[in-house]
């Protein structure tokens, strides 16, 4: 499920974010706003990067750890920290980053295939290639494959080591 | 002309009357003497006619044109309603139905009208009743009587100025100016209009507009064609010198309003408008509109919050004040909106008298279907669902379930059967039941029957008890019924609803007794439904339990507590209550602590409390359900927003004991 087709020889949109340390970009058409963190409200016995749900105007929304999903340590609040709402197909769903940098335009020709230099194979299956700028490299994520997981699967495999050490038993007296 | 815009108001304002024709003829059945009800008949009838002769849909008004006839000399008592008659009637209503539908893009299917419409008149010619025209005919008949007379002969070539005034009830009176103003171009060049045209084709005019013409026609001629236009009231003409410029300025220096007698003539008619509206029961909104309302409301609610972290932040004099009352507002606000989406399960359950009675006649059965709590609200969503699932019960009932009156009597049974529809909330549900009082579903018969078709092995049929055997209905390809009849009885009804039932999540449930009936209940999940709600604190973060799962809550003491197999455990009312730590539950510690607050469930009669670490406030809550990230989570059947704009997780009792049993 590629939108590369669809773009123009202009190029595409992009959205860029930090994260890590690596810069990343999503096409402008996926992402419905890009609001300041904000109170999120846990679910528990959720997948750990589910962060939880926010009031979007009246639309209780999913907030993901983009960290967490690529395996990544997760980092603290601060003030650039900012939550990317993407809308495909009448559904929504929150992304933190570390930091949403600008919004550029990047030629067609210069997007490749992912290629092998990205290790972290669990993230691989989210990307769409990487575009190259200058002296940059914007890993292109499609947010639309994030959404479309099965993620029951994971909500169904809690492991034991989420409960507490503390068993039911010793906190009756 | 665009009159595709008109269509969906003229298609949705006819299946509303076609439903309110449909319902009185049933009353009609068990009262046919009952003037009041012919009359309903008429209005719908008429306002049907009105519309779709506006929409220039022939077919509709002609037929419903003579229905009208037949409704005219039954009112007056001329013919006296029979059992034929209102079958007439429902086949024209079905006809008219049909015909609505098939509305698109301004066309309409060609139908044969007239196998129906030479029924109607026979049943007038029949009592060598002489076909009768409208009131509504007559009335303006003798009203042009008045008027033709008194105009003056104006001179081809020259200005006439036609004062059309429009019947009060005239529907969608911009289309009907609309068609006035085509025809009018027509007979000649339109010199000016009052009030301006737009404003006309708008419809922002009372009743009456006038219109300024240059013609070579005969003003007779004009005349006489525009009154033919229907739901044209009146037409007065005037001549004027052609003075360009003078017209228009002496037609707008003295509109109607500032001449006496029309003055009061105006406001007789906007007072009569005025009464005869009252039976305006709602305006029709797209359902996007009152998500998009409910989310405006929402951001309204964080920006109250901001204003009000602001003002107590700010000491301004008189601030405290408003922002109260704002508060008041916002709420009232959101509480309104969140009610207006909210139907009443009647919308989907109106339609069912009919079917029953259809159905009935075919299989030449007598069924009195009876309805409780059609009041009952349930969102939008949810209802739109449950109609076919509810028809497929219905038809199940009137075909296999109520025997024939012969059979019945033999029984000794009334000879009249009954179906009783039922809507009920309980708890996180709502329950429809289907009730009839036929003769039962013998679950012997049904394992022989799933043996016969293969459904199962004959060992497999063996081991099933009763009630087991009572879902094997549920079986893809099963049908008891001995032949198959247009009814039902295709063996798909039953496999259909299972189907539709476990997509919305909720589930179904069969109990029958031989010869006493047959009890269908369906359990549906109110997927956006307003509930009342329990708000609990628990680890800092807090959570919404529904009222309606709770039995009481409770404080335990320390010293109270117990274990039971490693279990912790109370005592309520000299009973064992097991307790439920939804900290631990959830995953997180729990704090220890002297007193602990307890919330008692109930769930299958079996009653467990839950320790939370406070009871924070009751509240009425909507149920706002996850997105597809989170739809399958357990435990919890979405979340709901507070008025101060917080998410809060709902807690679902059923989630939450098969989370308990996995861990």
């Amino acid at each position: 499920m590629s939108k590369l087709n669809n773009t123009t020889d202009d190029g595409m949109q992009l959205v860029v974010f930090d994260l890590d340390s690596e810069e990343y970009g999503v096409e402008i058409s996926q992402v419905r706003e890009i609001i300041k963190m904000e109170e999120i409200s846990c679910i528990p016995r959720t997948p750990d990067y589910i962060k939880g749900v926010i009031n979007l105007r009246g639309q209780v929304t999913t907030v993901i750890s983009l960290r967490k999903k690529f395996g990544l340590m997760e980092k603290e609040v601060d003030q650039n920290t900012r939550i990317i709402v993407a809308e495909i197909d009448g559904l929504t769903l929150g992304i933190t980053v570390d930091a949403v940098n600008e919004v550029l335009k990047m030629p067609k020709k210069d997007i490749e295939d992912t290629p092998a230099i990205i290790s972290n194979e669990a993230t691989t299956k989210y990307l769409r290639g990487v575009g190259k700028l200058d002296d940059r490299l914007l890993i292109l994520l499609d947010i639309h494959r994030i959404m479309n997981e099965d993620e029951l699967v994971e909500i169904h495999q809690i492991d034991k080591s989420q409960v507490p050490d503390e068993e039911p038993e010793s906190r009756e007296e | 002309m665009d009159m595709l815009k008109y269509e969906d108001d003229f298609k949705a304002e006819a299946r509303e009357h076609l439903q309110i024709v449909n319902q009185a003829l049933l009353d009609l059945e068990k009262d046919p003497n009952d003037l009041s009800i012919l009359n309903s008949i008429f209005r719908s009838a008429h306002t049907l006619k009105s519309s779709s002769a506006a929409m220039e849909y022939t077919h509709i008004s002609n037929l419903t044109h003579e229905m009208e006839n037949v409704l005219d000399v039954l009112r007056t008592g001329e013919v006296s309603t029979t059992q034929d008659t209102a079958d007439i009637l429902f086949e024209c209503t079905d006809l008219l139905e049909a015909m609505v539908n098939d509305v698109s893009k301004g066309k309409l299917r060609q139908t044969d009208l007239t196998p129906l419409t030479e029924k109607l008149r026979n049943i007038i010619q029949d009592k060598e009743v002489k076909p009768s025209d409208t009131p509504e005919r007559t009335r303006s008949g003798e009203t042009t009587g008045e008027e033709v007379t008194g105009y003056d002969r104006i001179d081809n070539g020259e200005l006439t100025v036609f004062d059309i005034l429009l019947e009060k009830d005239c529907a969608l009176k911009s289309v009907r100016a609309l068609m006035i103003l085509k025809a009018m171009e027509t007979f000649g060049k339109i010199m000016d209009t009052t009030p301006a045209r737009n404003e006309i084709e708008k419809g922002q005019f009372d009743l009456n507009f006038k219109i300024s013409l240059n013609s070579d026609l005969e003003p007779e001629t004009i005349h006489t064609k525009l009154k033919l236009i229907p739901e044209v009231e009146k037409v007065d003409m005037r001549s004027v010198q052609k003075t360009p410029g003078h017209i228009p300025a002496t037609e707008k220096t003295s509109p109607p309003k500032k001449d006496g007698s029309k003055a009061k003539e105006k406001s007789d008619q906007i007072i009569k408008s005025a009464i005869s509206s009252k039976n305006t029961q709602g305006i029709r909104v797209n359902i996007e509109r009152l998500d998009d309302l409910m989310n405006l409301v929402g951001e309204l609610v964080i920006s109250k919050i901001r204003l009000m972290q602001i003002g107590t932040n700010n000491k301004v004099t008189g601030l405290k004040e408003v922002l109260d009352q704002l508060n008041i507002l916002t709420t009232d606000l959101q509480n309104q909106v969140m009610q207006m989406r909210l139907v009443p399960v009647e919308r989907v359950f109106s339609r069912f008298p009919r079917m029953v009675r259809d159905l009935s006649k075919t299989v030449e059965k007598e069924i009195e279907l009876v309805i409780e709590g059609s009041d009952i609200e349930l969102d939008r969503t949810v209802l739109d669902e449950i109609g076919e699932p509810l028809v497929h019960l219905l038809r199940n009932c009137v075909d296999h379930g109520i025997e024939t009156p012969d059979e019945r009597l033999k029984r000794g049974k009334d000879r009249m059967g009954t179906i009783k529809l039922t809507a009920l909330r309980d708890k996180q549900h709502v329950i429809f039941t289907v009730v009839d009082d036929g003769q039962g579903i013998d679950p012997h018969a049904l394992k022989k029957m799933s043996v016969v078709k293969g459904i199962i092995s004959a060992e497999d049929a063996e081991k099933l008890s009763d009630e087991e055997a009572f879902d094997l209905i549920f079986r893809p390809g099963f049908s008891t019924a001995k032949k198959v009849s247009n009814v039902s009885g295709r063996g798909v009804g039953m496999d259909v609803v299972k189907t539709k039932i476990t997509s919305l999540s909720g589930s179904i449930y069969v109990t029958s007794n031989i010869g006493i009936g047959t009890e269908v209940s369906l359990h549906l999940p109110i997927s956006m439904a307003i509930i009342q709600a329990l708000i609990v604190g628990l680890n800092n973060r807090i959570y919404a339990i529904p009222i309606a799962n709770i039995l009481s809550t409770i404080i335990v003491k320390k010293e109270e507590m117990k274990t039971i197999n490693g279990h912790p455990a109370t005592t309520m009312h000299e009973q064992v209550l097991p307790l439920l730590d939804l900290s631990y539950l959830f995953g997180e510690s729990s704090s220890e602590r002297d007193e602990i607050f307890v919330v008692v469930v109930e769930k299958n009669t079996q009653m467990v409390g839950l320790i939370v670490d406070s009871l924070i406030d009751r509240h009425e809550i909507v149920i706002k359900s996850f997105d597809n990230t989170l739809k399958n989570i357990e435990g919890f059947s979405g979340a709901t927003i507070l008025g101060d704009g917080n998410v809060v997780p709902i807690i679902d009792i059923d989630g939450l004991f098969n989370l308990r049993d996995r861990l």
